[in-house]
């Protein structure tokens, strides 16, 4: 019966740490089983209730597990997904600007094809 | 949850959402018990029992045997403990945990931030002791 108690229990153990790495509950798991073998060893008799004690005395499967999951060492800052690269944007945008060119550009070049032909009538008169 | 969720709401800094009783003792022994451990090495390695069962025994500290096993792993890892097995006569040989310069130095450094954040937390709280 008590090496069904103790069974029972590291198995309860085991399974709360079915989350964590392998190694960690490999490690977990022999220090427990190493703790009992050491503590039942020093019991005065192999009684039941010593034995169920000694487990007590561990605690329950779950509190462990929840104390082994914090010692698991994770980054401190969660890694950022990379920003998406933003898109490239004028200062003004392309519509506006040549709407604006057109409003300048077009008088302006109105106003010299106008000086261009007077100067050459001028020029040219015979 | 990644972590046992006390465990994460000790990282973000905050306790919101719990009961104060048990999140507390919680985040007050995250930073503290391992420097626990460190002090009942300095003076002597004690086997895996002996040093849980000493922590165990005081319940303030809230903790049951089990929970200090993966502490110690991590000490391990960290370099702060080293250990060593030794036959014993009356029993299955008994894993001893001992001090490394490290850990040693990781002691005295506890020792002083923790007076000082100890003392400013009981001036401000007003629970210092006349």
């Amino acid at each position: 019966m008590i090496e069904r108690l103790v069974q029972d229990y590291l198995a309860a153990v085991a399974q709360a740490c079915a989350g964590l790495p392998a190694s960690a509950r490999m490690e977990l798991m022999a220090d427990l089983r190493e703790h009992i073998a050491v503590a039942r060893a020093e019991l005065p008799e192999q009684s039941e209730e010593a034995v169920a004690a000694i487990l007590q005395r561990l605690g329950e499967p779950a509190t462990i597990a929840a104390e082994a999951r914090a010692a698991v060492p994770a980054p401190l800052i969660r890694p950022v997904p990379p920003m998406p690269p933003m898109p490239m944007r004028r200062p003004t945008s392309t519509p506006t600007a040549a709407i604006v060119a057109a409003v300048v550009l077009v008088p302006v070049g109105i106003f010299a094809l106008v000086l261009i032909v007077g100067f050459l009538a001028y020029y040219t008169r015979s | 949850m990644h972590y046992g969720h006390c465990g994460y709401l000790v990282t973000q800094g905050t306790l919101y959402g719990m009961e104060v009783g048990p999140a507390l003792t919680t985040a007050l022994r995250r930073g503290t018990l391992e420097f626990c451990v460190l002090a009942l090495l300095e003076d002597e390695e004690r086997y895996g029992v002996e040093l849980v069962g000493r922590l165990a025994a005081k319940p303030a500290l809230t903790t049951t045997e089990g929970t200090l096993y993966p502490l110690l792993s991590r000490m391990r890892r960290a370099g702060w403990v080293t250990t060593t097995w030794q036959e014993s006569p009356t029993g299955p040989p008994r894993r001893y945990y001992g001090l490394t310069a490290g850990g040693k130095a990781a002691l005295d450094t506890f020792r002083t931030e923790w007076v000082a954040f100890r003392d400013a937390v009981d001036h401000i709280v007003g629970t210092e002791r006349s």
